[in-house]
Order: structure tokens, then C-alpha cells, then sequence
């Protein structure tokens, strides 16, 4: 139902979510309910199918201990291979 | 960090139903809704004006009511609680979605009138004959309006969510 960003001509915002909560052996549903949002919610974040407001980005950044700007960018961020091998 | 919102868990229980259903079959019941009315009306008032008495016209046209109050009432409970819960309940994506379905509802709705309008004026001026508007014309467009009214906004949603795994 959310159009995807693209679909509004909304900028695109990148972001790490679903890096970071599976690194955290997170599911989907733990940070729903850590955030008190719903679990599709949490999908549509991660697809980069819905922009979160800058509570919610602010709320994830919170949980997660890190910067807003760790989480989110305009730019695509670097793939993790890429950053491993020092390239 | 907050807890969860009394929606986002009320709509987290186990599907089932139109819930459940894939996209593709949740559309073909949307579809089924929102076509069944007027076939049920037109068939309400077509089939004894052409003489259909071979068929049992009562049979069909209880059969077409039918599956018109059972599949609005699948797409009306169809995320019903998404489409027509307070802001406080819902998340800030599922208001998103809600207030979407219901601007698409209007769009609909108004288009849908205005083109209806339309029709019957431009038909009573190529026919040359007063628009004649008795209770037998109005009920049905009463009913129309009262039903799409309470359908849209749930048909909106139903029509556009992804499949469950998808989300």
C-alpha cells in the first residue's frame, strides 16, 4: 500500500537495518516489538519500501547504540566485502 | 526503548481468512465485491422486465445477493482494524497506509459519481426524456452509496497490501 519511494519520486534512503539486526541475531519480530512498531513495518524498512519518520530513525539509531548517519544515507553504503578486504 | 502499540500487536495475530489469502486471490474477492452489487441490482430489476421466467430470477438474484454481503463482508474485514483504527493504534507506516486508502477511496468514489452523473445526464438529453427519479431509482443508489462507502477503504487496502511473506 506504501508506495515505494521511487514510485513518489521521494529520494531513496539508504540503510543498514537488516545488516545490523541479523548481526544481532534479531528477527523481524524482536525489533517490531523493541520499537513498537509492526513486524511488516520493519520489512518495508528494510526494502527501503518506506522512508521512517526522523523519530523512528532516530528510535532504530537509539536501539541499535550508533549515529543516525551509521544507519541511514542518501548514498548506497559500501558493501561490507568491499569494506573487509580494505578496498 | 518504547513498547509495542496496542495495533501493531492486535494485527500481528495469526492470520486467517482473507488474511491469509495471497494477493492475487485477495484481489479476485475485491473484485468480486465491488462487481456483485450491480450485477445483483441489475439482475433484481433486469431479468423480470426481458420475461426471463424459465429461470428461477428470484434464485439467481438471491444467489447474487448473497455473494455480495459475503464478499464485502470478507474485504470489509480484511484489515479492518488497519483501515479504520485511530491514529494512536496503528504504527506511523500503517497510518500511512490508512490515510493513502482513504484518499484512494475518494478518488474513486468521486470519480465513479461523476461519471455516473455524467452518463445520466448525457442520456436523458440523447433519449429526450425527463429524468424520472422514484424510490425504485434511488434505493439502489442509497444502498450503492452506504456500501462502497464503508467497502473502499478496506477494498483500497486489500487490493494493494503484498502477500504475508512478502512483508
Amino acid at each position: 500500500m506504501v508506495r515505494r519511494p521511487t514510485e513518489r519520486s521521494e529520494p531513496v534512503v539508504h540503510n543498514r537495518i537488516a545488516l545490523l539486526r541479523t548481526e544481532r541475531g534479531l528477527s523481524r519480530q524482536d525489533l517490531a516489538d523493541a520499537l513498537g512498531v509492526n513486524y511488516q513495518t520493519i520489512g518495508y524498512l528494510e526494502r527501503g519500501e518506506y522512508n521512517p519518520s526522523l523519530l523512528l530513525a532516530l528510535q532504530l539509531a537509539e536501539y541499535f547504540g550508533l549515529p543516525v548517519e551509521a544507519l541511514f544515507s542518501r548514498v548506497p553504503f559500501t558493501p561490507l566485502s568491499t569494506l573487509l578486504a580494505g578496498r | 526503548m518504547s513498547t509495542q502499540s496496542p495495533a501493531a500487536a492486535a494485527t500481528q495475530r495469526e492470520p486467517f481468512g482473507i488474511d491469509a489469502m495471497s494477493r492475487v486471490q485477495r484481489r479476485f474477492v475485491v473484485a468480486l465485491a465491488l462487481v456483485a452489487y450491480p450485477v445483483f441490482v441489475a439482475a433484481w430489476l433486469g431479468l423480470p422486465a426481458i420475461g426471463i421466467e424459465v429461470i428461477p430470477w428470484a434464485v439467481v438474484v438471491a444467489v447474487l445477493g448473497l455473494g455480495t454481503v459475503l464478499s464485502g463482508f470478507l474485504v470489509y474485514a480484511y484489515r479492518r482494524r488497519l483501515a479504520q483504527s485511530p491514529d494512536g493504534d496503528l504504527d506511523e507506516r500503517q497510518v500511512a497506509v490508512r490515510d493513502r486508502a482513504y484518499l484512494e477511496s475518494y478518488r474513486v468514489f468521486v470519480a465513479v459519481v461523476l461519471v455516473g452523473l455524467l452518463v445520466v445526464g448525457i442520456g436523458s438529453d440523447v433519449v429526450d426524456r425527463p429524468l424520472l427519479v422514484d424510490f425504485d431509482v434511488v434505493q439502489p443508489v442509497l444502498w450503492a452509496g452506504i456500501l462502497y462507502g464503508m467497502l473502499l477503504p478496506s477494498a483500497v487496502v486489500a487490493w494493494g497490501e503484498p502477500d504475508l511473506d512478502e512483508a
